[in-house]
């Protein structure tokens, strides 16, 4: 990160709750060091849940929902917790928000619940948000912290409605469900609904991403 | 022809670097190495993995080939040489984008490519769907790996796996009735042909179509793949050029006959049936002994057409598809690279042994 | 600061307790509308295939209404059926079947007609099948075929077929093309349900 430590965050000069490091903790998590298209992080999910915009954007929700709460009681209790039992500590804090986002779904959502399946629980193991958690809530302070796990959820959550939309308008002809492809001429690629589907699709998204960044010519110097 | 090439010597300037169509380079470079000899030979594989060079290869593939293209022509129709043109133009097309992108020689390996692909299709196949197959076997088979020579799978087959799994529906419809008699559909384009079920689908619901019918191509089945008598007779002069190496045809067809006796204890009729139907012979011949995705070695040669032979008999009879000649050769695409290591390594090992 | 064993163990505890007191509490908060959810969509099912008219945005209340007023239930020899009357059809009578599909379970639910023979729906509600081939299950154009199939053949052989080459029986539908697996595998769950019902309906008569 050491690219743009003359930007201050402009909302508190940096002398505010965020240290400073607002608008770089959000570029980052949402650009520059992308969870899924740079990290390749969190692809289990990203593969199993985008055959539809609705439940990839569902499923983003889930992750800044959780990444959020995480990172904030990961940060304050950073001081308090015995270094020894972080991890298990951590584990239980995910758990915790993963499941209150399970049981709101399945109370308020029961549709969308059924089609995520196991996808929601299995965020419990989800590498973006424990690397999070381990790599910044744990030695930030809490409201930048919650600002990281926002920009790293934003950033998975992007990712998968851009594979989303592209998985559903060609695979079935239809954005959330409301057919935008006449029937009557498109033909649905069937593919793109299935996982090689989502693994051609997340292959070209980086494939692109990195045409824009030019982040392999850059790979060497060093940050 | 002297003209032309006076022409293409006195614009070469135009399309140097710097020139004014710079970026149609590939272009340029295409017509002059099709018309003429390049002025650069190729010095990167598959050039170094074969003795003859690229473009000679390629054209002696093409008229091995022909066979099948005729009798494909006889049996569905003109509308074959339509899947050809449209293949070599979608592929033909993202080549030369590709080739301007990365501004590199457009290579020849679409040759042969544009030609096997409609050839493993279903002859009824939509067009665009043929071109979308085609575009897609040469973008994420081959060019994505490096362009010619460094593709780890067939791109034909890569463009034919896309279509079965996208559009699976008109992949298991298009398979057109073969014309009958002397012309066959030769003056039709069989637009509006009956379809009907391919003898290896029809033979999983009991009946087992003649053996003549198989050998001469009289059935339906993918466009180039129907006639045996056709396939061998391509296959045959490939072999004897030596383009098609021996070996992986022969542990390929020989570990399918073994596999194959197996499941029908030993019924010689069972096993001709399956030989001559489908898409074995052809796969064989043109798809197996690609010189880019099968291994260098001629020890792995064995091994490598020992797996495409009985993973073919296994799909064929264990699963729910009818025919396995297309998973089968991708699969061995995938040992390759494993196998040549393997015996390379062993080699090396013997050879330090003894010296 | 150093932190001993007991601390440790106390921290984990606390931790422990706090997570579990939240999880309860939301549990307890939505456990009422997670147990309408699961009842509703059940009912939902059963309510299709039977043929009983609902508001497709009905609240998961409102559909369980509808069934209580609609639907009874009746067990014939340990088979469970879901009856109701239809003001053309007259009294229809549904039950579940299960089986293994091609990838994964597929459940459905079928609906007689009074005579016990005549089919009046079919749906199959839950399934893993691949989407365009064996997927197509449960699209309407494959399971309006079933509607007025008979589930025993001419000669009174339980079962339902379906066929390749052009369904021509009373008891025959049309196999979903290029999907040989899940057509075998829906053919025999189907033929396993409908042995049970014709054992049971012909000993008690209905």
């Amino acid at each position: 990160m050491a690219h743009n430590d003359q930007v201050v965050c402009a909302t508190c000069g940096g002398s505010g709750p965020c240290d400073g490091k607002g608008r770089e903790t959000l570029r980052a998590g949402v650009w520059v060091t992308n969870p899924v298209s740079v990290q390749v992080l969190g692809i289990c999910s990203a593969l199993a849940v985008t055959n539809k915009l609705e439940n990839s954007l569902v499923m983003g929700a889930a992750l800044i929902f959780v990444g959020v709460g995480t990172n904030l009681f990961v940060s304050l209790l950073r001081n308090v917790t015995p270094r020894r039992i972080r991890m298990i500590a951590e584990v239980a804090i995910i758990a915790t928000f993963v499941i209150i986002f399970d049981q709101i779904l399945k109370a308020y959502y029961w549709e969308m619940s059924k089609q995520l399946g196991p996808y929601v629980g299995l965020i419990i193991t989800n590498c973006i948000i424990m690397g999070r958690a381990e790599a910044f809530a744990l030695s930030n302070r809490p409201v930048v912290s919650m600002l990281d796990g926002l920009a790293n959820g934003l950033g998975y959550a992007v990712v998968l409605g851009i594979i989303g939309f592209f998985r559903e308008l060609v695979g079935t002809g239809a954005l959330f469900g409301h057919q935008v492809l006449g029937a009557d001429w498109y033909t649905p690629n069937q593919l793109m609904i299935l996982a090689p589907g989502a693994f051609i699709a997340l292959g070209f998204l980086i494939a692109l991403y990195n045409a824009i960044t030019g982040i392999n010519k850059l790979e060497g110097k060093g940050s | 022809m002297k003209l032309i090439l006076t022409l293409l010597d006195k614009t070469r300037p135009l399309f140097q670097e710097g020139g004014r169509f710079a970026a149609l380079k590939p272009i340029y470079d295409a017509a002059d190495a099709f018309l003429f000899s390049p002025l650069t030979r190729t010095s990167r594989a598959p050039h170094v993995r074969d003795p003859l060079d690229v473009k000679r290869y390629m054209s002696t593939v093409i008229i091995a080939i022909a066979p099948c293209l005729l009798a494909a022509i006889h049996f569905f129709g003109l509308r074959v040489l339509a899947m050809v043109l449209v293949s070599y133009a979608a592929g033909g097309a993202v080549e030369v984008l590709l080739a301007m992108f990365k501004k590199e020689e457009i290579n020849e390996g679409l040759l042969v490519t544009g030609m096997l692909f409609p050839l493993i299709l279903p002859p009824g196949l939509p067009l665009w769907m043929v071109a979308l197959g085609s575009a897609f076997g040469v973008l994420v088979g081959k060019e994505l790996f490096g362009g010619t020579g460094r593709n780890l799978f067939n791109p034909a087959l890569i463009g034919r796996v896309f279509l079965a799994l996208s559009y699976p529906r008109a992949m298991s419809a298009g398979w057109i009735e073969p014309g009958q008699g002397l012309v066959g559909r030769a003056l039709e384009y069989a637009t509006d042909a009956v379809t009907m079920a391919t003898p290896l689908a029809a033979a999983k619901s009991g009946t087992w179509a003649a053996l003549p019918k198989l050998f001469f191509g009289n059935v339906t089945g993918s466009v180039g793949e129907t006639s045996a008598l056709a396939v061998l007779i391509g296959g045959a002069f490939l072999l004897i050029i030596g383009i098609a190496n021996w070996r992986t045809v022969a542990a390929m067809l020989g570990t399918f006959v073994i596999v194959t006796a197996g499941i029908y204890s030993g019924d010689p009729h069972a096993i001709i049936w399956h030989l001559l139907s489908g898409g074995l012979l052809f796969g064989a011949f043109f798809m197996a002994t690609d010189p880019v995705s099968s291994p260098i070695m001629n020890s792995a040669k064995w091994v490598y057409g020992a797996i495409i032979g009985i993973a073919t008999a296994l799909i064929r009879n264990f699963t729910g598809y009818v025919e396995g000649v297309m998973f089968a050769i991708l699969l061995g695409n995938i040992f390759a690279p494993v196998l040549d290591e393997l015996f390379v390594t062993a080699h090396v090992r013997r050879l330090r042994e003894e010296g | 600061m150093k932190k001993g064993s007991a601390y440790t163990v106390l921290y984990a505890a606390v931790l422990g307790i706090i997570c579990a007191v939240a999880l309860t509490a939301v549990d307890r908060f939505t456990d009422a509308k997670k147990v309408a959810n699961a009842q509703a969509e059940e009912v939902q099912n059963i309510l299709t295939v039977l043929g009983v008219p609902f508001d497709a945005e009905a609240s998961s209340s409102d559909l369980l209404a509808v069934y209580e007023s609609m639907v009874g239930e009746e067990e014939i020899e340990g088979l469970e059926f879901f009856v109701s009357e239809h003001p053309e059809a007259g009294k229809l009578r549904a039950t579940r079947f299960h089986g293994p599909g091609l990838w994964g379970p597929i459940e459905g639910l079928i609906c007689l007609e009074e005579d016990m023979r005549t089919i009046f729906a079919i749906a199959f509600y839950r399934h893993e099948e691949t989407p365009g081939l064996g997927g197509e299950i449960s699209s309407a154009g494959f399971q309006d075929q079933f509607r007025g199939k008979v589930i025993q053949g001419p000669s009174g052989d339980p079962g339902i077929h379906l066929v390749n080459d052009g369904a021509d029986q009373i008891n025959e539908i049309d196999a979903i093309t290029g999907a040989t697996m899940t057509s075998d595998k829906v053919e025999d769950m189907l033929s396993e349900i409908i042995e049970r019902i014709v054992a049971r309906s012909g000993s008690s008569g209905a």
